[in-house]
């Protein structure tokens, strides 16, 4: 198992005239389409099932693998959704990737459309994102002029469309099935599953989807070997991953290295160390703020794969590792990731309609100093009343952090009761309270 | 209106445990059916049986052996050797979680609310809530009382946000008025701007809202529904019959609701249906008969009937005409059949139809009688373009006609015939076609009247006297009955039942029809 010695996802996001697709072409973009043409479809999945490759989206689900599940025999036609509505707290890989070298997301697009023999490949595209929209649209129509898309691509007899779908700023609609009820047109509630996507999808159709930076590697796996990608990395975690890096952290900001690299690592040698060095890592949210919260000493060990990460109790998640050192009130950060949960939460079903507001207010009330005495067992019941028990994940997404920060920060809570306010100084920029 | 899913034949059937009994259901049904085949109430808010399944309430968890998590039975399918249970400390945790939540920022206004008695929340709250709130933070607040349509009022911060009425708008009437609007908690259901919930079927939104979010106009803060004894029947607005019950106390009807019946309404009504009870207490009633010579003077039942005996019997052979509504029971039309044309031997039988606007694709006929069937079953001549009824009118007025007997029907241009014939009109109402009358008889109304009615199906139903009749008024049945007595012949009839069981007898079409055979479903007669 090795380390990323290159960088290969984002080789070329230094070069401003990479979104041409001129200067992309000359610098080897689309080269892997025709070969993957020539393959066919069934040998393109064999091959992505080879490397191991996991989805980078959150789930971390064998992306070959669910590629097998379309249906074999089918008289619909077959979609693929490459969901770019990426809009977990703390992640942005995706922006960077279609707003640096939109070619090569539209290459592992192609590719990937190709082997779950698609019709029309959808890019939902989250609505904020208008450079990466702008972007990715005159690729598209480049790529349409080059003739990578449309009837008979390159002489394939394959016949392909791609549409470039805009979100209106739901985070719900990064969840696969609510994208698909919006990109429907209609409100964008998680659908009831089963039935899957693969045999009730967008219009019902079979539907494939699947994140940007999972089918950006697509390429690379077809260009360089299964094994290749297989070897980077650790087993069942292979192949370069983006981390987005932000928080207390010198160099915030995207890193490409190997999926597996330990947490202090990623800080030491990618991130140049915390922002101020005289302070302690107090915790790492490792996965997006869905992820549980680990603190600073249950980061010294830590692997940052999909395995290791959920047999901690956490999630690698989107990858977006947030640092926050001994100067972050842990009541206060909680309290902004729940903020975010409350007024995201699409509201379909009641633990998490309720749930993710009440948590809210549980905890702003105590960062605000208002906290009782039972607000601790409170909020880690209504958690637990939320956990599991709707259509979604969205309800663990809040409720999980929310248990992870009263479990391991438990008396700086206690403290925000008993004291009747917040301990921390006022932050620069705005808080509530100056200190006492 | 969607269809049930047809079961294909032969059923594949699933076998599973609940609660540790066996059932053994169509392959496809949810778990939440599978229960409800042993009758185990597993609670739902989301979940109708009329509309597509949403999951979201919650509430409807069970537990399922081999399945980590609870599962919503309302989204799970059954599956052969699944064990399942609805109780126990797993599945009271859920529904208690789901509970509070529901109640967390709900106003507990239960005193001025109209839904109590049939309010989901209040009847879970009952059986799996607790007694405490641990909810401190501020309720968000909705907006109250605000009308969404020409009936249904909405209270948002009852709201449960369940979707039912949405769906109801979406897939059974197709209008789409209603939408759910904002996120998270602060999501509620509106009307789209711009737009009205006036649908032909808005009511239906009120019956399946599980809790006092939507109320109707018609009927709120009329009466408490406890007060309310519901008699099942059958509406009269329309040649459908949709079943109904009709909600009652003080001797009046409160409101009608739609009584579940797959073959005829399914678990719905029409909104002009549903306020068909209106007029019963807008327009003035009849409480006894009348004699209208120079001037108006009460008189005694009997003596009426020898009055209109003496009438018929002193007119030419076959110079008695009849004018009967097409909404008068299977009953009244066959004694009223017995008195003009065997009796009397008159051909002059007039039954007017009432045709409105078209048939919809849901529940409403164009046909506004009750029981056009029935009278077509009787052999009684139908009249739907009129002309019968003109020229019966128009010999009246040329002298041919000594009698004319109106039972139940608004008939206009009978002063003009009054002149030259005796007009005895029995009427629940004081309508102006009463002013032309000689004799007037005080008929039972709506809801105070017992018989058959045969929808457009052939279905033959019931509709239910739940209600006394004010003073002397009678079902037209029984004052047929009465007058053919009077003219000397046998009418031994004690019951609007027994008088079926003659028709049954003696009418092919009605061969082997029986009150109880006909039950709260109907009976389907041949086509």
């Amino acid at each position: 198992m090795a380390e990323l010695k290159e960088k290969v996802l984002t080789r070329h996001v230094g070069h401003a005239d990479q979104i041409d697709i001129g200067a992309a072409m000359a610098r080897g973009a689309y080269t892997v389409l025709p070969k993957g043409l020539k393959l066919g479809p069934d040998a393109v999945v064999e091959e992505v099932k080879k490397s191991g490759l996991r989805g980078r989206g959150g789930a971390g689900f064998p992306t070959g693998v669910k590629w097998t599940f379309m249906p074999q025999e089918t008289p619909k036609p077959r979609y693929l959704v490459v969901n770019a509505d990426e809009s977990e707290p703390g992640t942005f890989k995706d922006r960077l990737l279609m707003e640096k070298d939109p070619h090569l997301c539209l290459e592992g697009f192609l590719l990937s459309g190709y082997a779950i023999k698609a019709s029309l490949i959808f890019i939902y595209i989250r609505g904020e994102f208008v450079e990466a929209y702008q972007t990715l649209l005159r690729a598209i129509e480049q790529a349409r002029a080059k003739g990578y898309i449309g009837v008979n691509v390159l002489g394939s007899g394959w016949d392909v469309d791609v549409i470039l779908h805009r979100g209106a700023g739901a985070y719900i609609c990064g969840e696969e099935t609510a994208l698909m009820e919006s990109l429907e047109g209609k409100r964008g509630y998680p659908r009831l599953k089963p039935p899957f996507p693969a045999s009730y999808g967008v219009y019902g159709n079979p539907t494939t989807i699947n994140n940007v930076e999972t089918l950006a590697c697509v390429p690379f796996i077809l260009e360089r070997g299964a094994e290749w990608f297989a070897g980077i990395g650790r087993e069942k975690n292979s192949g370069p991953k983006l981390y987005c890096l932000s928080g207390h952290v010198r160099r915030p900001g995207v890193v490409e290295t190997e999926l597996g690299i330990p947490l202090m690592k990623l800080l030491g040698d990618h991130g140049g160390g915390l922002l101020d060095p005289s302070r302690r890592l107090k915790g790492v949210i490792p996965g997006g703020s869905s992820a549980a919260v680990m603190t600073g000493q249950e980061c010294q060990d830590l692997i940052m794969d999909f395995d290791t990460l959920a047999s901690k109790g956490s999630l690698l998640g989107s990858a977006g590792v947030i640092f926050m050192d001994d100067s972050v009130c842990m009541v206060r950060a909680l309290e902004r990731v729940l903020r975010f949960y409350a007024h995201e939460s699409c509201g379909q079903c009641t633990p998490c309609r309720i749930g993710s507001d009440w948590i809210h207010r549980i905890v702003r009330r105590i960062e605000q100093g208002r906290g009782t005495a039972q607000d601790l067992d409170t909020l880690v019941s209504v958690c637990d009343g939320m956990v599991g028990k709707t259509i979604c994940v969205f309800a663990d997404a809040a409720a999980i952090p929310a248990k992870s920060f009263v479990a391991k920060f438990r008396d700086e809570f206690n403290d925000h009761i008993n004291l009747q306010r917040c301990p921390f100084p006022m932050a620069a920029g705005g808080a509530r309270r100056a200190p006492a | 209106m969607s269809e049930p899913r047809e079961p294909r034949e032969p059923r594949e059937t699933v076998k599973l445990t609940i609660d540790g009994s066996p059932v053994e259901v169509e392959k496809g049904s949810t778990v939440l059916q599978a229960a409800g085949r042993l009758e185990i109430d597993v609670p739902r808010y989301c979940y109708h049986p009329g509309l597509s399944i949403a999951g979201n309430c919650r509430i409807c968890v069970v537990e399922i052996e081999r399945m980590p998590k609870l599962v919503t039975s309302c989204t799970t399918v059954a599956a052969d050797g699944m064990v399942v249970r609805t109780e126990g400390p797993k599945v009271e945790d859920g529904r208690r979680a789901v509970m509070e939540f529901l109640l967390a920022n709900h106003p507990l206004d239960c005193p001025i609310c109209d839904q109590a008695g049939e309010c989901r929340l209040q009847e879970y709250s009952f059986q799996h809530g607790s007694g405490a709130s641990r909810f401190l933070e501020q309720r968000i607040q909705g907006f109250k009382a605000t009308p969404v349509g020409p009936h249904v009022v909405l209270d948002t911060e009852r709201c449960i946000v369940c979707t039912r009425c949405v769906r109801f708008c979406e897939e059974v009437t197709g209008t789409g008025e209603l939408g759910v609007f904002q996120r998270g908690a602060f999501s509620y259901i509106d009307v789209f701007p711009g737009r009205e919930m006036d649908n032909p079927y808005s009511g239906n939104t009120v019956d399946i809202c599980p809790v006092g979010a939507l109320t109707l106009k018609e009927f709120r803060f009329k009466k408490r529904v406890w007060e309310l004894k519901d008699v099942p029947s059958t509406c009269g607005s329309c040649a459908r019959g949709c079943n109904v019950n009709l909600g009652t106390a003080d001797n009046r009807i409160w409101r009608l609701t739609p009584r579940e019946n797959q073959h005829v309404n399914k678990w719905w009504m029409c909104d002009e249906g549903r306020l068909s009870y209106e007029p019963l207490y807008a327009i003035p009633r009849l409480t006894e008969a009348l004699l209208r010579s120079q001037a108006e003077s009460p008189v005694k039942w009997p003596s009426a009937v020898e009055l209109l005996a003496a009438k018929l019997k002193e007119a030419r052979p076959g110079a008695v005409a009849c004018v009967v509504s097409a909404s008068c029971t299977v009953e009244d039309l066959y004694l009223v059949k017995r008195l003009v044309a065997e009796l009397l031997k008159s051909d002059r039988l007039v039954v007017p139809q009432h045709i409105r606007g078209e048939d919809d694709a849901l529940l409403i006929r164009a046909d506004k009688s009750a029981n056009t069937e029935g009278a077509r079953l009787l052999g009684l001549p139908l009249d739907p373009d009129g002309s019968r009824l003109a020229s019966l009118l128009k010999e009246a007025k040329e002298g041919k006609v000594d009698v004319i007997l109106v039972f139940n029907e608004e008939v206009a241009g009978l002063a003009a015939a009054r002149a030259n014939a005796f007009i005895c009109i029995a009427s629940p109402f004081r309508t102006a076609s009463v002013e032309a009358a000689d004799l007037v008889l005080p008929a039972a109304a709506y809801g105070e009247h017992e018989g058959t009615w045969v929808n457009f199906q052939r279905r033959a139903q019931r509709v239910r006297r739940a209600l006394v009749p004010p003073g002397v008024s009678l079902e037209v049945w029984r004052w047929a009955a009465e007058v053919i007595k009077a003219l000397g012949s046998p009418a031994p009839y004690g019951s609007s039942g027994e008088v079926l069981q003659e028709i049954a007898g003696k009418v092919p079409a009605f061969a082997g029809l029986t009150v109880k055979g006909m039950g709260l479903q109907g009976v389907q007669l041949p086509r």
